[in-house]
């Protein structure tokens, strides 16, 4: 047993934080105003290394782990959650799969553009009708001569509005011999004929990243673009890689860390009835629930990443993760948002945008409902 | 880092888990009814080496580190040990034991600690006071020194295990001026002159294990009985009997939150309300998983106590402290849905739900309430410098 992070990995983090202090921080206001996150944030994340974890160094990376992504998350999310999201759907919705089940020249073609901050990436599963229901996707890929022709529209595609490489999952139309043919994944660098992004809209948080719709209309695909090929992993497989759980509880746990800091640093210079309000007790005792749900949010998610890095299954920790993550970091925007008072809920103030940006980790990647709903199988058929 | 035990601590965790499903559950309901400790489930634990598994093996101990320590307390729950049961197991192993362990002479420990760990002996301590809980500078039993023993006058409260110890860690104050850091640590024999315990106290929950006031009048305990250095009775020995408190004490509240979700998965899937298991309705499965959530998180904050122990880390308070707030108030929570998962059968004394719900109380009580916990955290969040890394 060891609960302390190795070197490599403090140094990983010590080195992101710096970046994200010196750089990241204060550009994160202009990031949410203009609606977009420059991709010069993801090419000095590429420097720092981030945009190079988990992928080996014959693709640019540098194999680090799944703990320094999970820290990177939280750092980037700490000060500013749109690049958080924006890089880490990069590396880890788009990247992690490719990685996974990817042929050579799936990912020499975009592991290495990644690895260079060159790409934004993203991962395009729910639909118009209905987000957890992936068993029965709409869009359908048809086999169609050497290719595939795929039909049907992507909803809620982070990054969807200007990603330079895709990753799109369809259900499969079979052949006469078998109506449901099961599912694929294919890989994409838009633009391509027939898929157009549309219906864009802004999140409540992390406005900084872009989310449309994605329109297919007959859009044509090589047979090197289903990933892994003939016998590429269908949702299913893809579903229960663990990465996006985590991906967002480092996203959580960096919002409710940068919640912490800020009621903390108010609290002791807000005076009223003649002292900081940081010695009254009902402040502590607020200060003290935030620590313990960050804290406790930290250690859950460190726990799965590091199961991931065992080569284990931690899709059940992972979910657990999540679940606790994200509904921690609302709440610690509310304690924050009611300790800084009438401040906190001054639009443009110092509170809101933390408290818009804690609001979507319990949407984003599963609602806690469906985590619930996965946990609870888990449980009961006694797998975890 | 490393979240994974050693194939011995879970071979160990194994045994211990298996010995307490068959040996001591069973004994668990009546003894809780009628409110008295049960000794036969005492022995058994001395027997299996349990009651002083991390002393020394020249104490009669298995010279366990912390997080096998954590480990039993925990299987022992898991494996539907009593509340009370387990608590008087951590009050005996970790406050009176460990206590003397860390801070006693050669001569103390021999006499103490194997006696303490074949059960032979049972073990208390006793710090709180009538008036005096989480306040330490409000202890009012004193201990003046007489030629060749001091005499300890004054009254303790709440004490685990106080009709039935023999031996007992007692706090006093030796110098009043110096507050906190005038408070000395004595250990005292039943048999003592001058002391007597009370009678047992009817409990709420962990009703098997006996707690009562403790009196001394004018109680003569020898020069050689004090333990530790003059002093450092609060500031050095309680101080780190606290931090136990705050881990391997807690072990077996969080095994007993798994041994309530494992009863509830149990339950949900057998009983059928319009047709179908209730497993089957969402509301019962959200229950489940925030089951779940709760239990897995509990057990990271225990070994991380368990592990920065281990570790030799001088103070961990801030994770000790994270651990008892977070353990109490959500194995309160768990045992509450527990109860409501088994609905009306939840109820009863026959379903060990009942008895859990009422075990789960104590622990936002003992060993400083969930409000000190969060005193303490504060306390130390807000002096943290948080340009500057942080705790682990």
């Amino acid at each position: 047993m060891d609960y302390a992070l190795d070197d490599r990995q403090r140094e990983f983090q010590r080195n992101l934080r710096a970046l994200c202090e010196g750089k990241i921080r204060d550009s994160s206001e202009q990031v949410e105003s203009r609606g977009e996150v420059p991709m010069d944030h993801l090419r000095v994340l590429a420097e720092v290394g981030f945009l190079g974890l988990l992928i080996p160094e014959d693709y640019g990376g540098n194999g680090e782990d799944m703990i320094c992504a999970l820290l990177g998350m939280e750092e980037l999310a700490r000060v500013c959650p749109s690049t958080a999201l924006v890089a880490g759907t990069t590396l880890l919705r788009f990247g992690v799969p490719l990685l996974r089940f990817g042929s050579s020249a799936q990912k020499e073609r975009f592991l290495s553009l990644l690895t260079t901050g060159g790409l934004k990436g993203a991962w395009a599963l729910s639909e118009p009708h209905g987000g957890m229901d992936t068993r029965n996707l709409r869009t359908r890929a048809r086999m169609d001569g050497e290719g595939y022709v795929l039909q049907g529209e992507k909803s809620y595609v982070l990054n969807g509005p200007d990603a330079h490489g895709l990753l799109v999952l369809t259900s499969l139309e079979g052949d006469a011999s078998s109506a449901d043919g099961g599912s694929a994944a294919f890989v994409i660098a838009p633009p391509v004929a027939g898929m157009e992004p549309c219906r864009e809209i802004r999140a409540v948080g992390a406005r900084g990243a872009r989310v449309s719709a994605l329109r297919f209309s007959g859009c044509r695909l090589p047979k090197e673009a289903r990933l892994g090929g003939e016998e590429g992993p269908g949702v299913e497989e893809l579903e229960r890689l663990p990465h996006v759980s985590l991906m967002v509880a480092g996203y959580a746990i960096g919002v409710g860390q940068a919640c912490l800091e800020s009621a903390v640093c108010y609290a002791k210079e807000r005076k009223t009835f003649g002292r900081p309000i940081v010695t009254y007790q009902e402040i502590h005792f607020k200060i003290a629930d935030m620590h313990v749900n960050v804290d406790v949010a930290r250690q859950l998610a460190l726990r799965a990443a590091w199961l991931v890095d065992s080569g284990k299954d931690a899709s059940a920790e992972a979910s657990v993760a999540k679940l606790f993550a994200s509904e921690m970091a609302p709440e610690c925007a509310r304690a924050c948002m009611q300790i800084y008072g009438g401040k906190g809920v001054t639009q443009g103030g110092p509170v809101e945008r933390l408290w818009r940006d804690s609001q979507i980790a319990e949407v984003i990647g599963g609602t806690s409902e469906s985590h619930r709903l996965f946990l609870a199988k888990e449980v009961l058929e006694r797998r975890a | 880092m490393e979240f994974g035990f050693t194939e011995e601590q879970r071979i160990f965790r194994d045994q211990v888990l298996q010995f307490a499903r068959k040996e001591i559950a069973p004994l668990g309901e009546e003894w809780d009814l009628c409110g008295e400790f049960c000794w036969e489930a005492w022995r058994k634990m001395g027997e299996f080496g349990l009651l002083g598994l991390h002393f020394p093996e020249e104490y009669g101990g298995a010279g366990a580190d912390v997080v096998t320590a954590c480990l039993a307390g925990e299987a022992l729950a898991e494996g539907g040990a009593d509340g009370g049961l387990t608590l008087s197991w951590g009050a005996h192993t970790y406050l009176c034991g460990d206590t003397i362990l860390q801070h006693g002479t050669e001569e103390q420990k021999g006499r103490y600690l194997p006696k303490l760990a074949s059960g032979e002996w049972v073990g208390a301590m006793g710090l709180t006071e009538p008036g005096a809980g989480s306040d330490a500078s409000a202890l009012r039993t004193t201990a003046v020194r007489q030629g060749d023993h001091y005499l300890i006058n004054g009254t303790k409260m709440f004490i685990t295990n106080g009709p039935i110890a023999d031996v007992l860690v007692v706090f006093a104050v030796t110098d009043r001026e110096k507050k906190a850091a005038g408070i000395t640590a004595f250990i005292v024999e039943k048999d003592f002159p001058g002391f007597r315990a009370g009678k047992p106290l009817k409990k709420m929950g962990c009703r098997s294990s006996p707690t009562s006031e403790l009196i001394f009048e004018d109680c003569r305990v020898p020069l050689e009985n004090q333990l530790g250095g003059e002093g450092e009775g609060f500031v050095r020995i309680a101080i780190g009997a606290l931090e136990w408190d705050r881990s391997a004490l807690l072990a077996p509240f969080v095994g007993g939150m798994r041994y309530l979700l494992d009863l509830c998965v149990g339950y949900a899937k057998q009983r059928i309300q319009f047709d179908r298991p209730i497993a089957r309705f969402q509301a019962i499965q959200h229950k489940i998983a925030d089951m779940k959530v709760s239990y897995e998180a509990c057990r990271m904050l225990i070994y991380r106590v368990a592990w920065c122990k281990d570790q030799g880390y001088p103070v961990n308070h801030l994770e000790a402290a994270t651990a008892k707030l977070f353990v109490a108030e959500a194995g309160m929570r768990l045992a509450h849905e527990a109860v409501q998962i088994h609905g009306g059968y939840g109820y009863i004394h026959e379903y060990p739900v009942e008895r859990a719900f009422r075990n789960a109380r104590l622990a936002s009580i003992g060993g400083g309430t969930s409000e000190i916990q969060r005193a303490i955290i504060a306390r130390m969040i807000m002096n943290l410098d948080y340009s500057q890394g942080r705790a682990i």
